[in-house]
């Protein structure tokens, strides 16, 4: 019993109680399909902002970057900048005409821009697919946490995160969802604002912290025992401070560029919470404010990284360290160097601290992924497809069951990939979506030319190019097979819009209207 | 099959046989597709540079410069952040500039239940 009073646990059952309390105070506001999908539409660009901010940042970012600049030093900076670019690319091409569009999900997109029932219904599919990379390496960290910090099993963690994110998107809908998510980020940024605040108290500006980092060469002390060889693991500054150790060449670091910043244009998960604000002008606003929350964000996780580098090494080298802080930043692995390097500043509160924001990290991301694919399957195939005919209540509940649904299926996924790589997964999601949907979105809010079998081809031809070339690298010449291969598939998809569009040059008659709706300036209520 | 605006037999029309837009919408269209063009541009010369300097002027980008850190450590790790924000704060502002004095906005009184 008196474990329940260590911070870790106090701070998580506080998180998990908040969560239930706003569901349960929410509920009431999910009974209509507009209040279920997309909160009525009430959300300004403060909690849609630090909603979207909440959905973006997920435990990969809250815990992987800081891991990954501590492991891979500056080429870990950079895959946080390829995540950087993203948010900006779809404030200044999407946000604010996907708001004047104003349906419920991304599906809805392409059913009604082109009235057209079979380009609905691949776009489910990309969704689907989409949302269950992208969920399947969330729920691994999920149990991974878990079992790291609370001792469960993996099988455990896989169905407790599950069973928490359908009652949370269950019952709280779109409203309940958008408060949770804007309250947990708000926490992890809490948590990194005074991780931060520790480490310069503590005197570790960046021009100390990268001077002994930088011109350290050798063996670090006391770390043979961690060691598969029984030898001191040895770090080279030199090599810390410049790119290579992730990224080995040109064309792959820009592959890796435009897959990721591409990526994010094509989340239905981000995509669709510019339906929930008022107005197209707040959807701009609440883009930007998450730009901001998000930059922020990296900022502060790019230099605990390099904090957590300099703590390792300065305190092997002088015995500082507690053996446990040793042997997580030793052997831990990415995901434990938030965590050691709060213990390390901050003690067990601040390592309580840290272990709930992690959960709030999997939680928001996870709730946003539950939403955009529980739609594809509640409103889209629901709705459109099984049952036209059916009544505002019946569409709800349509959706309360696509939750489960998908708890189940993300649930079931989550245990297959146990041996997965998170990394590989969540970047096939982002390059999935940089090669569908991208496209999709941007010539089709750009381009009257677009035509149904364009939308469709590009689809197609962005999601098969992503999947052969990520799990069939080899059918590439050696120099060309990229872990995110965007360079290649987001260009196909693009060229597959195109050319197939022009090919048919048959558009809907009703496009003008489409276009003015979508650009028009906004009207006075 | 389908339902509302989902109607497969939907009237269509060959590309070229469309009618010009309305030439507000046209225009409105041509000045956001512009500013956001050229910011983009502006954008893809940093993002792309940094990566391309870090693999042809290692020197260069080595080159220390403030708190310790590499002149590629700062763009990538500080810079870019400060970029994303910027561009996107410009691309708003100057559209509400443009546009945004024709603009009303629902009190937060009509906020609730609006739906489209």
């Amino acid at each position: 019993m008196a474990a329940f009073f260590e911070p870790k646990y106090l701070f998580t059952i506080v998180l998990l109680g908040t969560i239930v309390w706003i569901t349960q105070a929410t509920r009431k506001y999910a009974t209509s399909t507009v209040d279920y999908w997309v909160g009525g539409r009430s959300f300004g660009w403060l909690m849609n902002g630090s909603a979207i901010a909440g959905d973006y940042l997920s435990a990969a970012t809250f815990l992987g970057l800081a891991g990954l600049t501590f492991g891979l030093g500056y080429d870990g900076l950079f895959y946080t900048f390829c995540f950087s670019i993203g948010l900006t690319l779809l404030s200044l091409f999407v946000a604010g005409p996907l708001r004047r569009f104003g349906a419920f999900t991304v599906p809805d997109f392409l059913g009604q821009r082109f009235h057209s029932p079979r380009a609905r219904l691949v776009a489910v599919v990309v969704v689907l697919s989409i949302s269950g990379f992208y969920a399947a390496p969330q729920l691994l960290g999920a149990a991974s946490i878990l079992k790291m910090f609370f001792g469960t099993s993996y099988q455990f963690g896989i169905i407790f995160t599950a069973v928490v994110m359908v009652f949370y998107v269950g019952v709280g809908g779109m409203k309940g969802t958008t408060i949770n998510q804007a309250l947990e980020i708000w926490i992890r940024f809490l948590a990194f604002i005074v991780m931060v605040l520790m480490a310069i108290y503590f005197g570790m500006n960046y021009g100390k912290v990268l001077e002994l980092i930088t011109q350290w060469a050798g063996p670090i002390p006391n770390t043979a025992q961690f060691a598969k060889d029984a030898k001191d693991i040895v770090f080279e500054g030199a090599k810390y401070e410049y790119t290579g150790a992730m990224f080995k060449n040109l064309s792959g670091t820009l592959s890796m560029v435009i897959g990721l910043a591409f990526g994010t244009i094509g989340l239905p998960h981000i995509l669709l919470r510019f339906y929930t604000n008022p107005s197209a002008k707040d959807a701009r606003y609440s883009a930007l404010f998450a730009i901001g929350v998000a930059s922020t964000f990296f900022i502060l996780a790019l230099y605990l990284g390099t904090v957590g580098r300099y703590v390792f090494l300065d305190g092997a080298q002088n015995g500082t360290l507690s053996p446990e802080t040793m042997k997580a930043m030793a052997t831990g692995g990415i995901n434990m160097i938030v965590p050691a390097l709060a213990e390390a500043l901050g003690g067990k509160w601040l390592l309580g601290f840290v272990i709930a924001g992690a959960f709030a990290a999997i939680f928001s991301n996870l709730s946003g992924l539950f939403i955009a694919s529980s739609g594809a399957l509640g409103h889209d195939l629901y709705t459109h497809f099984i049952n036209p005919n059916s009544s505002d209540t019946q569409r709800v509940w349509a959706g309360k069951v696509s939750v489960l649904i998908c708890g189940v299926i993300y649930g079931i996924l989550g245990l297959l990939v146990e041996k997965a790589s998170i990394g590989h997964l969540v970047g096939l999601a982002f390059n999935v979506a940089a090669s569908t949907f991208a496209p999709i979105f941007i010539l089709g809010i750009w381009w009257r030319g677009m035509t149904e079998k364009g939308a469709i081809a590009g689809l197609l031809a962005g999601l098969l190019s992503s999947l052969l070339l990520i799990f069939f690298p080899e059918i590439m010449p050696k120099a060309l097979q990229f872990k995110i291969p965007g360079v290649f598939t987001v260009p196909l998809g693009f060229l597959a819009v195109y050319i197939v569009s022009l090919l048919d040059g048959q558009v809907p008659s009703d496009v003008n209207e489409f276009m003015k709706k979508v650009h028009a300036k906004e009207l006075a209520s | 099959m389908a339902n509302g605006t989902d109607n497969a037999g939907a009237a269509k029309v060959s590309y070229k046989d469309l009618a010009p837009l309305e030439s507000e919408i046209s225009e409105i269209m041509k000045t956001e597709f512009g500013i956001s063009f050229w910011l983009s541009v502006a954008y893809f010369i940093f993002i792309l540079g940094v990566p391309i300097l870090n693999w042809t002027a290692p020197a260069l980008m080595k080159t220390r410069i403030w708190g310790g850190m590499s002149l590629t450590w700062f763009l990538t790790s500080i810079m870019a952040m400060v970029l994303a924000f910027v561009i996107a704060w410009l691309h708003v502002s100057i559209y509400q500039k443009k546009f945004g004095s024709d603009i009303e906005h629902p009190s937060a009184g009509q906020r609730k239940g609006v739906s489209h």
